[in-house]
This record gives structure tokens, C-alpha cells and sequence, in this order.
């Protein structure tokens, strides 16, 4: 007898992608398409403003505001560093000076107001390449690298949230609960396994505190509506984001990560991650340098962009055999993972009163029987 | 041909339906959070089935408010239709009987069909204090109502 289950791929290790790493700013890109990257390479330099103050200068030397440029001890576009004197003005009590609050680039004064406007020094960073791979594309007018790496593809059954990325850091067990006192400030740009179950709250927290996404076994589905556009499962080609990446394991209400996906996140604790909560995708690049040996023998096609945005092995029916790995999908035994045993080859009657086929699994701990259209093959 | 399997409530709309009105079938109510939870994994693996009584009793409260939105697709003169799939899928065929009869509350005695097939019939309690009688496949069943 043919007997057919959903298949769910949940984990596909050593897929060759493409990541894209953003240089914001208006700083240099380093690399050029082929180039060979390490973890370690610098991709280009982040240069970014951030932002200026004004400061009444006129006022504070006591001067009118079409005077007060001529008291600046320094001219403009000129740095400045907090404690400097900006401003000095001799009188016969003494002198009156003007004190520089902040470091910062002294932009421009308006004759008019007395207002001095000293913009803050930009912010220079490196951004790194983190991953082993060949650069397939730079994008100068989107300012991305594209890298071709070698990852391993954790695919959820629930997801929202832009492409985000950032080092992977394990607050808790596979099956723990998350409420908002957890997240903490050390979580800001990193990428956190929550456990079992984050509650609302915490994920609100996550937010205001920029931590980058959240990897859960379980999420309440009102929570999940709340920064899921307002649906329960989200639909093809309908993006989400609200500041924050999520990808769910298992599905609605609290349930441990299946130990498939667990012990594979537990290696990459404070490693790079790549999480993709929209495509209900995480990549977890190789930080093995003998990766490169395969990244550089495999063949992307040509359109870079394409293969970012294709769409994640979607479920599909196969033929259920004896040793096949399972994931039981509902009630009373939802998430538990087990070999096939055996399938029965009669009907069975459950304790709910209908006539099905079950199959025995055996898990870890014990040998449960099930419907064979309550497992998917895993 | 299906590239997977599925169920009947894969192709109803089932977030359009409340929690609330699912869980005012339920006795004892388990909770909305439960609801719809229990709701939303539906919509993940339609095709899974109940395995124990209160899983079946949530599957059935989730169908009585299908019925509700869209009675003319399974009831029209004097007839009870039953979809094929719901049959050993959502509950037996006393059980479908009976939730579709605590939502149409047919007054006349009604023809069960599954699918195009006529299986039995109900006959509807006259008074308060007698029996609804459903008798499918020969066998004959009575319930309170």
C-alpha cells in the first residue's frame, strides 16, 4: 500500500546562495566582483552622518546674531572637539567664551538668528564580509555586496520580517519562554533563539531596543497577528516587517525547537546569521575555510537578485516509508520527531471516534502511535 | 493534481472566523488563547484529524460555524448534504449529522446525502422532552437536544 505525507524540509545543509551585506554611508566599497572573501575582509567603510545641534552662539557671547561670526575662534567646515572654545568675545569684565558641547564639524551660522550648526563627526565602520565566499555583484547604487557562500538553510513553518542580519546568541533552551524581562540591551543588533515561546511583550521590548530577529519554536497566534500584518498564516508575496525578524519552527502556541534545529543553532552560537522572517528562511553561513573549495566549484546563474528573492522550498506530497524521519504535526504529540517504524496496514479507531491509518514513531524517548496524516516527512 | 495534502478547511477562509464564536460550542471552554492556537495550526496542516474527544469536539465547533456562514452549502430542501471529505476527516457521520443540525435546526425531517448518496435521515424532536432521532447506514442514534 502507497502511503502519502506531507514532506517539510527543515533543514538543507551546504546549499550554495548568495547573501547581500549593505555598506550604508557614502564611504568606499573595497572589493570587486570575484574577489575572494573571508570573514575578516573588509567590504567597504560606513560613513554616515548622524545628524547636527544648533547652538546659539549670538546669545551666549551676548552679541547681535550679524556680529557673532566674528567671534568664532575657528572657521567653518572646520572640526571641533567637545571642551574647545568656540566662541570668544573680550569685554572689559574679561572675556566671554563659548564652549563646543560635542565633537562635531562646524557646518554653518546664520546671520539672522545667531545660530551656529555644528554637525556630528561621521561615523566610520568597517564592514566586514563575515562569510567565506566569492563577491558575485557589487551594487554601487544600492550600495551591497553580494557574496556567493556556502550555508546552511533552517526553514520555519511561520515567518515575517525584511532580510536582517547579525551575530546568533542563544537566550535559551529549546523549549524555555521568553517574556520581556529577557531581552536585554546586549541583544541590541543580534539575532536571538527565544526558546519554546516569546510572549508579546518581549517582542514589543525586542523592538524598541533594535534587537535584529528572533528565531521561536512557538508564538501565540494573536501575538503573531500582531506583527504579522494582522493574519494568522501569511500569504505568498505578502511582505511584513515591524522593525523586527521572526522565524517560528513548529507553529502556533508553545513548543520546544524541534532537536533537529536546535543542535544545529547551538553551533552557531555568536556566529553570523542571516535571517529572512518574509521567506521564513535563516542561513547560517559556513565558518569552515574548506567551504570555499565548493563555493568556488558551484555555478550561480548569471542574475544575482533572482536567487535573493526566489521563493523557499514550499511542502509537497512523497511516498511515507518504514525509517523515514518525521515530525508529528498535531495533537496530543505535536512536535515530537521519531523514525517510522512500521504503518499499519488496517484502519484504526481513535479515542475522537474516526477510523484512520496509524504509524508508530519512534522519538527519542519512547515509541508513540499516530494518524499518518497528523506527521510530515522531515 | 494536488502537490499536497490537504483538508477541507484548506479551502474555507477559517481567520475570518473569531475564536469567541468557535469556543461558544465548547463545554468545558478551554480558553481563546487555546482556540486559536488550535485554529491557526489548522490553517498550517489542514489536513491533520482529531485524535482524542476534545480535539473533536473543537473540529466540530469550528465546522458548526462554517455551516453557520455558508448554510445553503449544506443544506437545501429538506436535505443535509455532507462533503465526502469531511467523513472520517472532521468527525463521523453522526457527528457531522449533529453539528449540522445544531446550526440549520431543521423543524421537518431532513435526507442525509454524502456527497450525491443518500445515507439516512433525521428526525427532528417535536417537543423539547423527546429525542432527536438520526439513523445513517441503518443504525439509528438519539440524542438530547
Amino acid at each position: 500500500m502507497n502511503t502519502l505525507a506531507n514532506y517539510r524540509p527543515r533543514i538543507v545543509p551546504e546549499v550554495i546562495t548568495l547573501i547581500s551585506r549593505e555598506i550604508p554611508g557614502n564611504g568606499p566599497i573595497l572589493v570587486k566582483v570575484n574577489q575572494e572573501v573571508n570573514p575578516s575582509d573588509i567590504l567597504g567603510l560606513s560613513i554616515t552622518t548622524a545628524g547636527y545641534r544648533v547652538l546659539s552662539l549670538a546669545k551666549a557671547l551676548g552679541v547681535s546674531p550679524k556680529d557673532g561670526e566674528k567671534y568664532l575662534q575657528k572657521g567653518l567646515g572646520q572640526a571641533v572637539f567637545r571642551g574647545e572654545v568656540l566662541g570668544l568675545k573680550p569685554s572689559v569684565l574679561g572675556k566671554r567664551s563659548f564652549i563646543s558641547p560635542t565633537d562635531g564639524i562646524l557646518e554653518s551660522y546664520d546671520p539672522v538668528t545667531g545660530d551656529l550648526r555644528l554637525s556630528y563627526l561621521p561615523e566610520r565602520q568597517k564592514v566586514l564580509a563575515t562569510v567565506f565566499g566569492i563577491v558575485q555583484k557589487v551594487d554601487i547604487t544600492r550600495r551591497l555586496v553580494i557574496i556567493k557562500t556556502k550555508a546552511t538553510e533552517i526553514l520555519g513553518v511561520l515567518g515575517s520580517g525584511k532580510v536582517r542580519d547579525g551575530n546568533l546568541i542563544i537566550l535559551s533552551g529549546r523549549g524555555g519562554v521568553t517574556d520581556e524581562k529577557r531581552i536585554i540591551p546586549k541583544l541590541t543588533d543580534h539575532i536571538i533563539v527565544a526558546g519554546g515561546l516569546i510572549y508579546k511583550e518581549a517582542l514589543r521590548t525586542a523592538v524598541a531596543i533594535s534587537v535584529k530577529g528572533v528565531i521561536v519554536g512557538g508564538i501565540n497566534a494573536s501575538d503573531h497577528k500582531s506583527i504579522a500584518g494582522g493574519t494568522l498564516v501569511s500569504k505568498r508575496n505578502m511582505a511584513t516587517d515591524v522593525g523586527l525578524s521572526l522565524i517560528v519552527t513548529e507553529g502556533f502556541g508553545g513548543f520546544p525547537i524541534g532537536e533537529d534545529i536546535f543542535s544545529v543553532l547551538a553551533r552557531y552560537d555568536n556566529r553570523f546569521v542571516v535571517l529572512d522572517g518574509n521567506r521564513k528562511r535563516l542561513l547560517l553561513p559556513s565558518f569552515d575555510k574548506e567551504s570555499m573549495l565548493k563555493i568556488k566549484s558551484t555555478a550561480l546563474p548569471e542574475r544575482a537578485d533572482e536567487i535573493l528573492l526566489e521563493p523557499t522550498i514550499e511542502p509537497s506530497m512523497m511516498d511515507l516509508k518504514v525509517g523515514m524521519r518525521v515530525r508529528v504535526v498535531a495533537p496530543p504529540f505535536t512536535s515530537e520527531q521519531g523514525k517510522v517504524i512500521s504503518i499499519d496496514q488496517m484502519p484504526s479507531k481513535l479515542p475522537s471516534g474516526l477510523l484512520t491509518y496509524l504509524l508508530t514513531v519512534e522519538s527519542k524517548s519512547r515509541k508513540i502511535k499516530v494518524p499518518v496524516v497528523n506527521v510530515e516527512i522531515i | 493534481m494536488p502537490t499536497r495534502l490537504t483538508g477541507f478547511f484548506a479551502t474555507l477562509d477559517l481567520e475570518q472566523i473569531p475564536p469567541e464564536d468557535i469556543a461558544r460550542w465548547l463545554k468545558p471552554n478551554p480558553g481563546l488563547d487555546f482556540v486559536e492556537n488550535y485554529l491557526a495550526n489548522k490553517l498550517l496542516y489542514p489536513a491533520t484529524i482529531a485524535y482524542s474527544q476534545g480535539d473533536l469536539a473543537i473540529e466540530l465547533a469550528i465546522l458548526r460555524e462554517v455551516v453557520k456562514r455558508n448554510p445553503q452549502k449544506f443544506m437545501t430542501a429538506g436535505k443535509f448534504f455532507i462533503p465526502p471529505g469531511l467523513a472520517e476527516r472532521i468527525g463521523t457521520l453522526p457527528d457531522l449529522t449533529l453539528a449540522l443540525f445544531d446550526v440549520l435546526a431543521p423543524k421537518e425531517p431532513v435526507a442525509i446525502f454524502l456527497g450525491n448518496k443518500a445515507v439516512g435521515s433525521v428526525i427532528p424532536p417535536s417537543t423539547p422532552k423527546e429525542f432527536l432521532q438520526i439513523e445513517i447506514m441503518g443504525k439509528k442514534y438519539r440524542f438530547k437536544r
